[in-house]
């Protein structure tokens, strides 16, 4: 195990190395090279951004042999012993395990003494924001009157935890986040210097995966690099990183935008299946929409793009989505993302995210009731109250509805459709073996599941134009359909009547309205289908029976696959 | 397994080892002791991981049989119990059986205890001894270098490698030294190698290890052998072998950090300073700071102060035995000088300054052994 | 656990191993990340033999030497181990665990501690093992294990490499379950549940998960036909099966089971968690569009944040109650 880190043997030994901190570089070799640099310093950034390197250089430069300079020479004894720690007067103390006042008071009896083997005493404090308020006023009074050997740097990644009282006195600098740029032409200088091989893609992912930081990016080379057979392909940081590849973000991203509700879900098993984390999925997607959102105002600047590598797919979707559709579902995912974090259930929230993001997305959706719901979560008892007042108008309503009926006329605009509509009279119930056989023929598993998937909100629909159609029509079931014709069995003959003969209007536009596809309704009683579905079974040859056996109920079948013939009982 | 044993033996050995196991080790196995029964006597090791303890009793001596093997073989035994039961034990003698999947039965007399052992496999295993850095000192050497060294540890663990006393060999001369960084406390002393020449750097025992081996050192010029291996420091006794753990990480180098010069120059009687120093901390402990001021008088006194601002202040003049080079007013940590005035044996020390902002020396007058290294403080 | 058995479990998990001991490529420290029962923990074991094996062969260890044995058995003294004490890992174990890494090695001079449900550090324990897990002094490599990486420090994040475990299959969950003597629907059941919640149930559940199924059912289709009747139910019922906010907690879960179970029905597919409720989730999955089961399973997972920030119990449940009945 003597192998170590790439991030620690590639830590910037001289300020100009440092990737991505011009600013901070610049002006702090200046301040070098003129001695005018200050007693204390707060260095403050995200992780891996470079504070604590940069607080070791500048501990060496000003003790360097050679000083004043712009740059450690990392050659003299000072330079040689600060960096292996055999410099007792370079102080690292690490704030979070050392945050007691003692620790700090420590450091205050000891900075009067003067520095053994170098010039400067350097206290490095890191992770500074974790010491305790009695400690931060320890430091305060050392900080006020330091002597003129010691110099502190301070380090931290969360400045507003440091009272104001020290952050002025001290020289303040912000370290940035890595640009991906930077990120990923230090990675392929080191790649080249450990004469290894990447894939320009897997670099770019690792980069973009890093979020700024160069230890993260570092962290995930080595990982990368160590699990790859040979050249680090793309493939292996997907594997490492858990994340999913740019298509299959775009794929989701694309059944969202189409309001694709089951290529939404089926994206979320398979996550599941590949063993990928659902969080971090939804985190992607939302950085994909946001780079989506920052290309479709500022196209042509790639490099302020966080995640997403432009590729035709990023081009096709942001040219297709509308900036407000872009907002609104990432307005959507980031309100679940919130909450997915805490969910014990990742996978279902995932699931329930993506189909109520694609409803939304798609605008199809009258706001229902539920989506104005779960925006209010708060003053429970009017909520309540409220509710309970809308069930009541309900079931008064349901109790009023065989009465009063009126069939209002729907006047929307699907009217002339719904004439286009081949319409063959003849609405006897035996009379329809024709159109039965011929629906049978062509009759596809996959068309059924479909319709039946987006029942619900037909019957919503025929409820919204007809609520006494509605009532009859609960009664049955779609049971075949070609894509043309649908076959609607029911359990009394009255129901079946009554919805060919008057509501079959109603039906046919909602289904037009729900599917955007007309289809013709052949109506039947439960038996009769039974008898048509065996003798279209009977003449089938057994061979063929798996692909041509449409009257085979998918649940039934899905459910005998899961639990097997003799636990299940087949109810019709 | 099976012998018996003479039980004074069997006590006085299970209460050495029992000193290394401590009771809240994470380890399972550790809260027990390994006991081992060979043809030639029976050998018991205790450790809490950071030391070990493990002792040898002897088949025989020539004079007296202790032990008496049946069978070779050995067992992991709950200390806690163990120990309390063997001292409890009414015979003169007592048997241990090991049956299978490590049951035990202890017998003596008509008493009989049944105890459930633990797999001796699982043992973790002593360092294979090197014999490459392997030498001799007397006891009563050994006892008074790690006196002399130990007190000026760091207790801080912000650089845990300070904790320790570190041990640099060359040739057949073993120098000790220990700092927190504002003190550094140096010994030296020559040594028996037994493989010719020794070359031991960075060799650092924790300061903890050092004062539970004061305990067993006696004040006899026994030799006791010490071998240094990897990760492991062994101080051999006659029957007894003690083992400490050493402290990873890189020690300080010390010596370029003495100066090789001095620009005023100081003998003093080590009591006379030492109390005077004493009188001086009453006022500056009260600060906090243990703040002493040493001035260079003209006829060869030194005047010693020390001031607090609630309390007072006090001076006391010195006389020196010799004072040589230019005027010096300095002022230093008055306790770490009294720790280190405390553990010279000689009558009079040698102070050496090189200015008042650097390093200076404190060493006994009639030997060159030992030495004493202070950061001053700056008093404004 | 053996190796070859991890490796069918966890395929690509294990390569990374094999492939980091096998090119000595260990990282001074990971976090490896995955849900209960993803065997995290006997991987890490896994890892830790076949670092101090010396049968080691391909990266896998031989699991039959003295020291595989040891530190299966927790006595290897170079292999650590820092649980929980109570709720949380405290900021004095991390300390106790630094000073016992300024010793060298006791035996080979490498040494590896493996934090268990590391997310559970405070603040200042996770902050303390930053510096000592960026800087060890000598070969060290430490193993955090969590079931979700997103709660640990960033700062620790981005200085360990991330393995992230595939969570158990649900078969193989079911089948465990099923060998400890559940019936097939309250395996299947158990198998859903997470883990943390489970570990309080595991002996009297039985029963116990059986009756909380059948109420699942007669609330699901009350919710469906009577609704004043479901309120009764509730009050008489639900609320006396399910008393605390723990036992509430496995409620919800197994009501969200159900609403997912309609998604399968419409979505033609999966795993069901009420297989033999069939007959009544298709006919529920015909009146219910998929955008309102959706909506229904917010509902219950935004009942279970909520009961977390304790809510009363029975409002919480009525008022749910009440969305789901405007869903279905």
């Amino acid at each position: 195990m003597g192998y170590q880190a790439l991030y620690r043997v590639w830590r910037p030994r001289q300020l100009k190395d440092m990737a991505g901190q011009e600013h901070i570089t610049k002006t702090l070799q200046n301040a070098l090279e003129q001695e005018k640099f200050s007693h204390a310093y707060l260095f403050s950034g995200p992780r891996g951004t470079g504070k604590t390197s940069a607080a070791k250089i500048i501990a060496k430069a000003i003790n360097c042999e050679h000083a004043p300079v712009r740059e450690p020479c990392n050659e003299c004894r000072a330079c040689r012993g600060i960096s292996d720690g055999s410099v007792v007067d370079v102080i690292e103390i690490d704030a979070a395990s050392n945050n007691g006042v003692d620790e700090i008071r420590y450091i205050r009896e000891n900075v009067m003494s003067a520095p053994r083997d170098i010039s400067y005493k350097v206290y490095i404090i890191d992770e500074v924001h974790m010491l305790s308020t009695g400690a931060f006023n320890a430091l305060l009074k050392t900080l006020e009157e330091p002597p003129k050997h010691a110099v502190f740097i301070l380090a931290t990644t969360e400045p507003h935890k440091i009272p104001l009282t020290i952050v002025s006195r001290c020289q303040r600098f912000d370290f940035k986040r890595i640009t991906t740029k930077a990120l990923t032409d230090r990675m392929n200088y080191i790649i080249s210097q450990q004469e290894w091989a990447a894939e320009e893609e897997a670099v770019q992912l690792i980069a973009r995966a890093a979020e700024g930081g160069m230890r993260d990016a570092l962290s995930l080379l080595d990982q990368a690099s160590s699990f790859a057979e040979d050249t680090i392909t793309s493939d292996d940081v997907l594997a490492i990183t858990g994340a999913v590849s740019q298509r299959f973000l775009a794929e989701t991203i694309r059944s969202i935008l189409a309001g694709d509700t089951s290529a939404a879900v089926r994206a979320a098993d398979r996550l599941i299946q590949d063993g990928k984390d659902p969080v971090r999925f939804m985190e992607d997607v939302i950085y994909y929409l946001r780079d989506m959102l920052v290309a479709k105002t500022a196209p042509n600047v790639d490099e302020i793009l966080d995640r997403v590598m432009v590729d035709d797919a990023f081009k096709e979707l942001t040219g297709q989505a509308e900036l407000s559709w872009i907002y609104k579902v990432l307005n959507e995912l980031n309100t679940h993302f919130q909450q997915m974090k805490w969910s014990s259930h990742p996978k279902i929230f995932l699931e329930m995210a993506l189909i109520q993001t694609a409803y939304v997305s798609s605008g199809r959706t009258e706001p229902a009731q539920g989506r104005e719901v779960s925006s209010v979560s708060s003053d429970t008892y009017e909520r309540l109250e409220k509710k309970i007042e809308q069930l009541e108008q309900k079931l008064n309503k349901v109790k009023e509805a065989p009465a009063s009926e009126k069939t209002e006329e729907n006047p929307s605009s699907q009217a002339p459709k719904r004439k286009a509509a081949p319409r063959t009279g003849g609405s006897q119930a035996l009379g329809n073996d024709g159109k039965v056989r011929e629906t049978i023929q062509g009759a596809s598993r996959e068309k059924l599941q479909e319709l039946t998937g987006q029942w619900a909100a037909v019957m919503q629909k025929v409820k919204q134009t007809s609520v006494p159609g509605h009532a009859w029509i609960s009664d049955a079931k779609p049971v075949a359909t070609n894509g043309e014709k649908l076959i609607l069995a029911f359990q009394n003959e009255m129901h079946r009547s009554m919805v060919d003969t008057k509501f079959r209007d109603a039906i046919e536009s909602s289904i037009q309205e729900v599917t955007g596809r007309s289809l013709e309704t052949v109506t039947l009683l439960n038996q009769q289908w039974e008898k048509v579905k065996q003798e279209y079974k009977n003449q089938q040859p057994a061979s063929e029976e798996k692909e041509s056996e449409p009257e085979k109920d998918p649940f039934v079948d899905e459910a005998i696959k899961l639990v097997g013939e003799d636990l299940l009982e087949i109810k019709d | 397994m099976h012998f018996t044993i003479q039980r004074d033996a069997f006590v006085h050995s299970v209460q050495h080892v029992n000193k290394a196991v401590s009771s809240r080790t994470t380890i399972p196995i550790l809260t027990g002791i390994k006991i081992e029964a060979t043809n030639y006597g029976v050998t018991l090791t205790g450790s809490d991981s950071d030391i070990s303890i493990e002792t040898f009793i002897p088949a025989s001596d020539g004079e007296k049989e202790y032990v008496t093997i049946k069978e070779e073989g050995s067992i992991v035994l709950q200390a806690r119990f163990f120990a309390e039961i063997v001292k409890k034990l009414p015979g003169e003698e007592i048997e241990v059986a090991v049956q299978d999947q490590f049951a035990t039965t202890l017998r003596s007399g008509s008493v009989v205890f049944n105890l459930n052992g633990l797999d001796p496999e699982e043992y973790p295993r002593l360092p294979q001894l090197d014999e490459d850095n392997h030498f001799q000192m007397p006891q009563n050497l050994l006892k008074d270098m790690v006196r002399q060294t130990v007190f000026a540890v760091s207790t801080q663990e912000t650089r845990p490698v300070l904790t320790g006393v570190n041990l640099e060999g060359e040739e057949s001369e073993l120098i000790c030294t220990a700092t927190d960084s504002h003190r550094l406390a140096m010994r030296k002393a020559s040594v028996e190698t037994k493989t010719g020449a020794m070359s031991l750097s960075n060799v650092v025992i924790p300061g903890k290890s050092l004062n539970e081996l004061n305990k067993v050192l006696e004040d006899s010029t026994e030799l006791v052998d010490i071998i240094v291996t990897e990760s492991q420091v062994l101080f051999k006794f006659e029957n007894l072998l003690f083992f400490s753990r050493l402290l990873d990480g890189k020690y300080p180098v010390t010596k370029n950090m003495i100066p090789d010069h001095a620009k005023t120059e100081l003998v003093l009687r080590t009591k006379e300073l030492l109390s005077s120093l004493e009188r001086a901390l009453l006022l500056s402990r009260e600060a906090k700071n243990n703040v002493i001021n040493l001035k260079t008088m003209n006829n060869s006194e030194i005047e010693v102060s020390s001031v607090s601002a609630e309390v007072g202040k006090v001076t006391e003049k010195i006389s020196c035995d010799t004072m040589e080079g230019e005027e010096l007013r300095i002022s230093f940590n008055g306790k770490n000088i009294m720790d280190a005035l405390k553990v010279i044996d000689s009558e009079t020390i040698k102070i050496r300054f090189t200015g008042a902002m650097s390093p200076f020396t404190v060493q006994p007058t009639d030997h060159d052994q030992m030495l004493h290294l202070f950061s001053p403080v700056r008093t404004y | 656990m053996k190796w070859t058995e991890m490796e069918v479990e966890q395929p690509t998990v294990m390569t990374m191993l094999r492939q980091a001991v096998k090119k000595d490529r260990l990282s001074h420290a990971y976090i490896f990340e995955g849900m209960h029962g993803s065997r995290k923990e006997e991987a890490a074991l896994l890892m830790a033999q076949s670092i101090f094996c010396a049968r080691q062969t391909e990266g896998r260890p031989c699991e039959s030497c003295v020291e595989c044995k040891r530190i299966a058995h927790g006595n290897h003294p170079d292999v650590m181990f820092l649980h929980p004490d109570g709720d949380s890992i405290k900021k004095a174990q991390v300390e106790a665990l630094q000073k016992e890494f300024t010793y060298k090695g006791m035996e080979a001079g490498t040494k590896v501690y493996l934090v268990h449900q590391a997310d559970t550090m405070t603040a200042s324990a996770g902050n303390s093992l930053l510096k000592f897990l960026e800087e060890p002094a000598s070969p060290t490599m430490a193993v955090l294990l969590t079931e979700n990486a997103h709660f640990l420090l960033p700062t620790i994040q981005s200085r360990a490499q991330r393995i992230s475990f595939a969570p158990p299959l649900l078969s193989t969950r079911t089948a465990y379950f099923q060998e400890q003597g559940m019936s097939p629907a309250s395996a299947g059941l158990l198998a859903r549940l997470p883990d943390e919640t489970l570990a309080n149930y595991e002996e009297e559940s039985k029963e116990w998960i059986v009756q909380g199924r059948a109420l699942v059912i007669q609330l699901i289709s009350e919710v469906q036909q009577r609704p004043q009747q479901a309120l009764l139910t509730l009050q008489e019922k639900w609320l006396v099966h399910f008393k605390d906010r723990k036992e509430l907690d496995i409620g919800l879960d197994l009501l969200l089971f159900w609403y997912r179970d309609l998604l399968s029905v419409q979505k033609a597919g999966g795993e069901f968690a009420y297989p033999d409720q069939m007959q009544k989730l298709e006919s529920q999955a015909l009146s219910i569009t998929e955008q309102e089961i959706a909506a229904s399973m917010q509902f219950i997972l935004d009942a279970k944040r909520r009961l977390r920030a304790n809510v009363n119990n029975q409002l919480l449940m009525e008022q749910l109650v009440l969305h789901l009945q405007e869903g279905s």
